[in-house]
């Protein structure tokens, strides 16, 4: 009985912050893999992986900055574990796929093709950060937290980052 | 390749409205429930054992206690009494079922990078401390050098490579730890999950939060954020 209550009680803050979370854990998957359905997979192993941790631990204090951090590890274990090819490179081998439920339209991804791209030709230092701000519109402090540096490291970087972007976009 | 601003925000907006969609989200969280279920149930039932069935029922149940002690100690962390178990037992007995010279290598890079899951954790509880991160930083390391002793291909190289920076990330970003870990108190800060802002426009001239402090960067770089942050007004 009281198993079931404790079970109760964990898949209702699993059940929440899945709700609140998975739309940013994916979309942090898509900006680092550029594969919608990569991204797809990357965030059910975090979810999953999260889930069972929820099953023996206590709740995190800032589970955010938790799902990120497992999200982030999730991404290096994939470039780990595959060898990444590139989308050209699928095209010419004339393999097909077929669209998975829920992936996104040719031309949406190619918005998204384009942030990406653009981030990407910042510095190295400058990517997560800017992301962060630009996309998820998160605050100095957030990130801060979220990438383990200091809030004045982040501004800067956040900082230089919009200047190299805005010289990239001509304005 | 030239990229004109209005196209940037544009697709901005676009990426921003990223997401799973409704269906794909509802098939994840099912199938996640549903795993978990399977495996938090445990199956039950009397069996009625006789003469030399109880000496095999009773090695299987205490293999199966030693398993469930294993299983235990998987999530278990540095200050957890069964932490030795996980390092110095179940690790090293998974690592001699690796058999090819690239799995060995994979499941070092694999234990390196669960350290560092241990010490983020340990972080965000406020658990860490001097020694352990001492403990965390060597066994890291010596991961990694047994990965680099099994050869360094591109993938491998840049694995390692990655776990390094990003534990160097980790030790850099730690202010003075104490000697012995130490609870959060109830003044730190918690991040909220969601933080009212205004939305984003890409306005370069920016105000941001303006420290007034030196900042060493990762490129080595010294800068004087007060001064950036006058310049960048």
């Amino acid at each position: 009985m009281r198993h079931e209550i404790m079970s109760s009680s964990i898949d209702t803050d699993f059940s929440q912050l899945f709700d609140n979370h998975s739309d940013a854990i994916y979309r942090l998957c898509l900006f680092k893999t550029s594969n919608s359905e990569v991204a797809q997979d990357i965030t059910q192993d975090v979810f999953t992986k999260f889930y069972e941790y929820l099953h023996t631990n206590e709740l995190p204090e800032n589970p955010k900055s938790f799902l990120y951090h497992m999200a982030r590890n999730k991404i290096i274990d994939h470039y780990r574990k595959h060898k990444t090819d590139s989308l050209e490179q699928v095209v010419e081998s004339g393999i097909e796929f077929p669209q998975r439920r829920g992936a996104p339209e040719a031309e949406v991804m190619a918005d998204y093709q384009l942030v990406i791209d653009t981030i990407n030709q910042l510095d190295r230092a400058y990517r997560e950060p800017l992301y962060m701000r630009l996309v998820e519109e998160y605050g100095v402090s957030e990130i801060a937290k979220l990438l383990d540096l200091s809030p004045s490291n982040v501004s800067v970087r956040i900082n230089r980052g919009k200047k190299q972007l805005a010289k990239l976009l001509h304005i | 390749m030239s990229i004109e601003d209005t196209q940037f925000n544009k697709a901005l907006q676009s990426f921003k409205r990223a997401g799973l969609s409704v269906s794909a989200k509802q098939d994840m969280k099912e199938s996640i429930l549903s795993h978990g279920t399977q495996q938090a149930s445990v199956p039950s039932g009397e069996a009625s054992l006789r003469g030399g069935k109880k000496l095999v029922a009773g090695l299987g149940i205490a293999f199966i206690g030693f398993a469930g002690v294993a299983f235990a100690s998987a999530e278990s962390l540095p200050n957890e009494f069964l932490y030795p178990i996980k390092t110095s037992i179940v690790e090293p007995a998974v690592g001699l079922t690796q058999l090819s010279i690239h799995a060995k290598q994979e499941y070092q890079i694999k234990l390196a990078q669960e350290r560092i899951e241990e010490y983020q954790l340990l972080e965000s509880e406020g658990e860490m401390s001097i020694k352990i991160q001492a403990e965390l930083t060597q066994d890291v390391d010596q991961h990694l050098n047994q990965a680099e002793s099994y050869g360094t291909e591109d993938e491998a190289e840049f694995a390692i490579q990655a776990t390094r920076e990003q534990l160097a990330e980790l030790i850099s970003s730690d202010d003075e730890l104490p000697a012995t870990p130490t609870q959060n108190s109830e003044q730190d800060e918690r991040v909220p999950m969601f933080e009212a802002e205004e939305p984003f426009t890409l306005d370069v001239q920016e105000n941001l939060e303006a420290p007034s402090q030196t900042e060493t960067l990762e490129d080595g770089t010294t800068l004087d954020i007060q001064q950036q942050a006058e310049v960048d007004l």
